[in-house]
């Protein structure tokens, strides 16, 4: 036993010892950078948007003017107005937040969703397994913009509904997902070292199995956030997405598509921007499954020649 | 001799799946007794796990403890416990180690926190008092600087320092009956003698009994007070260590101790197996399930042999009641002989 009764609490825990920052990590790896960077700038515009157009999202810009319709880029509208004279980098500006809201919204609730059904199922088997895989293999047997389409239309249009909607569509995936790595985890050692040690099955569930099952949500999240985000852009555009002066990219492409021969560009834009939503979360979620799985590597690299 | 801590008697755990009644443990009785160490040794497949398990309370289904087996421990009967009256019990009184320290220990947390958990999931101390602790209990199995490798995760320590860990989780809350599973199997010989050094120094400390599961003949005859020799999910011959591996009186324990090969022996000169395989724990043979591997093996062992008691020694096989009778003496005094040789 030691002598001098060391308080351990006070000892800093060394740096080399800490968790590695995953933000960090992603930083480090050139795909996700570029992914980062542009998500950076995406929710930046959901934070600063009302602000950089000018206060409240209902300054004039965004507002009709049929006077003003149709006009092409100039000193006022740097990207020109839309049929009903609404300045277009305004409303995609501030259509950034319902885009951004829409896909975290759903991506998150189906994750609160997913997770506790995957890691039930998984962890205790049985009877519960059977229950949660049928109602998955229920919601899977549906196409899932198919049931999403169903849902809104059922439960009318709306920020909410549309969020509902795109969630019933990925929460599966995060079952199965969560599942599947929850069935491998709860066979290691640590867990019956754990039950051995008269941990209680609950707490080894949340303490030792969900921590070492997290690394493919980790992965998959930002992936789904891109679905989700295809997802309401395509419910959007079906008119079935967020009541009409909102400005949601989806519901702008369906707009402007009777344009589409006449003014290209109003086209372009939300779905340009659609893209790079949609781009900057797989750039990110690649980096993600790099750094956190390197077997899972996509690429295997190959060292560059050293200059002589 | 000391009182039993741990009283195994007729115990049966079965497995139930698609092939049938998988009879891993068929009636197996063992005592530990406070403050020794008893091994049970046996091959692969024998039970010897499946009966540490059971003790532990951690045979999920389709694993069943049959009704009438009896596991007393510590004056409780052990069998038929609910998972929350066992829990308590599990880690505190009655602890476990493993097989694989690499394994063993969660590789999200530092040691420190999984050593403080046990310590919290047993007594009601607040973080910064388990965490002293800890600083203790990890100077107490020898690790060096705990206070600094109490923030290391696991892969940052190496086997033997993860399987110190895994004891001084396993005695953070001194229990009375130590439950060893193979614990020195994953590592080299080296660790394995310091491992089991730590064992027998620490029993010395703190008093606990030791019930070790192993293969190894070296670990018996380092660690043993007594042992208890598995076959087929039976034990077929138990007793004080000493005795039993110099004057084994069963056919398999003999055989067993032949086929430990020596320092010194010739390269040219084969080792000495057992012939045969284990049988299937879907059908064990009715009579003596070692008859067909057995070089002694007579008309009679085609039914369950005896059990021949002689002091704590005690042995199920009809030889030694069949010496005692007059049958098979010849045989067996050149066994003997071979085995002092």
């Amino acid at each position: 036993m030691t002598d001098a009764v060391v308080d351990p609490v006070s000892i800093p825990v060394p740096r080399s010892a800490r968790p590695d920052r995953l933000l960090r990590r992603l930083w480090r790896h050139r795909s996700s950078r570029l992914g980062l960077i542009l998500l950076g700038l995406i929710l930046a515009l959901v934070v600063l948007g009302p602000w950089l157009t000018g206060g409240s999202p209902s300054s004039d810009m965004a507002y009709q003017n049929l006077a003003a319709s149709l006009q092409p880029p100039s000193a006022a509208h740097w990207l020109g107005t839309d049929q009903l004279g609404r300045d277009e980098l305004v409303r995609l500006v501030l259509g950034a937040r319902y885009t951004i809201i829409i896909g975290l919204g759903a991506v998150a609730t189906g994750v609160l969703v997913g997770l506790p059904l995957g890691a039930l199922s998984g962890f205790y088997r049985g009877w519960v397994d059977l229950v949660v895989q049928r109602l998955v293999d229920v919601v899977l047997a549906f196409p899932s913009f198919l049931l999403a389409l169903a849902l809104v239309a059922v439960l009318g249009p709306g920020l909410r509904n549309l969020i509902i909607g795109v969630a019933l569509t990925s929460f599966p995936r995060f079952v199965r997902l969560i599942r599947a790595q929850v069935l491998s985890v709860r066979e290691r050692p640590f867990v019956e070292a754990a039950l051995a040690l008269g941990v209680s099955r609950g707490r080894i569930l949340w303490r030792h199995v969900l921590p070492n099952s997290m690394t493919p949500v980790i992965v998959q999240t930002p992936l789904e956030l891109g679905s989700a985000v295809l997802t309401a852009a395509g419910l959007g555009f079906l008119g079935l997405g967020v009541r009409q002066p909102t400005p949601e990219w989806g519901t702008m492409l369906g707009e402007s598509r009777d344009f589409i021969f006449s003014n290209p560009a109003l086209v372009t834009y939300p779905g340009l921007c659609i893209v790079l939503v949609i781009l900057a979360v797989n750039l990110l979620g690649d980096g993600a499954r790099d750094v956190l799985d390197p077997r899972l590597r996509s690429r295997i690299k190959i060292p560059r020649r050293r200059r002589t | 001799m000391t009182e039993p801590v741990l009283e195994i008697r007729d115990l049966r755990t079965y497995f139930h799946t698609i092939r049938g009644v998988y009879r891993a443990v068929d009636g197996v009785d063992l005592t530990v007794r406070a403050g020794r160490t008893l091994c049970v040794v046996g091959e692969s497949g024998s039970g010897k796990s499946a009966t540490a398990l059971s003790v532990m309370g951690l045979i999920e289904a389709p694993g069943e403890i049959q009704p009438g087996s009896r596991i007393r421990f510590d004056g409780q009967e052990l069998v038929g416990l609910s998972d929350r009256e066992h829990r308590r019990i599990r880690g505190r009184d009655l602890s476990m180690i493993f097989q694989e320290p690499m394994t063993s220990l969660d590789p999200v947390y530092p040691v420190g926190h999984q050593i403080v958990e046990a310590i919290r999931a047993h007594q009601p101390v607040s973080r910064k008092a388990a965490l002293n602790r800890a600083v203790e209990l990890m100077a107490l199995v020898g690790i060096p600087s705990p206070e600094r490798r109490l923030w290391d995760y696991p892969h940052h320590l190496s086997g033997g320092m993860r399987q110190r860990v895994m004891i001084s989780i396993a005695l953070s809350s001194h229990p009375k009956l130590l439950v060893a599973d193979e614990p020195t199997t994953a590592l080299d010989v080296t660790i394995q003698a310091q491992i089991l050094e730590l064992m027998r120094d620490l029993q010395k400390k703190m008093g606990m009994a030791i019930m070790m599961i192993t293969h190894d003949l070296g670990v018996v005859a380092e660690m043993a007070d007594d042992v208890a020799v598995m076959y087929a999910g039976q034990i077929v011959e138990s007793g004080i260590a000493e005795e039993v591996l110099t004057n084994p009186r069963h056919p398999y324990t003999e055989a067993l101790l032949h086929a430990v090969p020596v320092l010194g022996m010739s390269r040219d000169e084969p080792l000495r197996v057992i012939p045969g395989v284990v049988p299937s724990p879907l059908e064990w043979p009715a009579g003596c399930r070692f008859a067909a591997r057995c070089r002694y093996a007579h008309e009679r062992c085609a039914e369950p042999p005896p059990t021949a008691t002689v002091g704590r020694h005690q042995t199920r096989c009809w030889l030694p009641v069949d010496r005692s009778i007059g049958t098979g003496s010849a045989t067996r005094t050149a066994a003997a002989g071979e085995v002092n040789r």
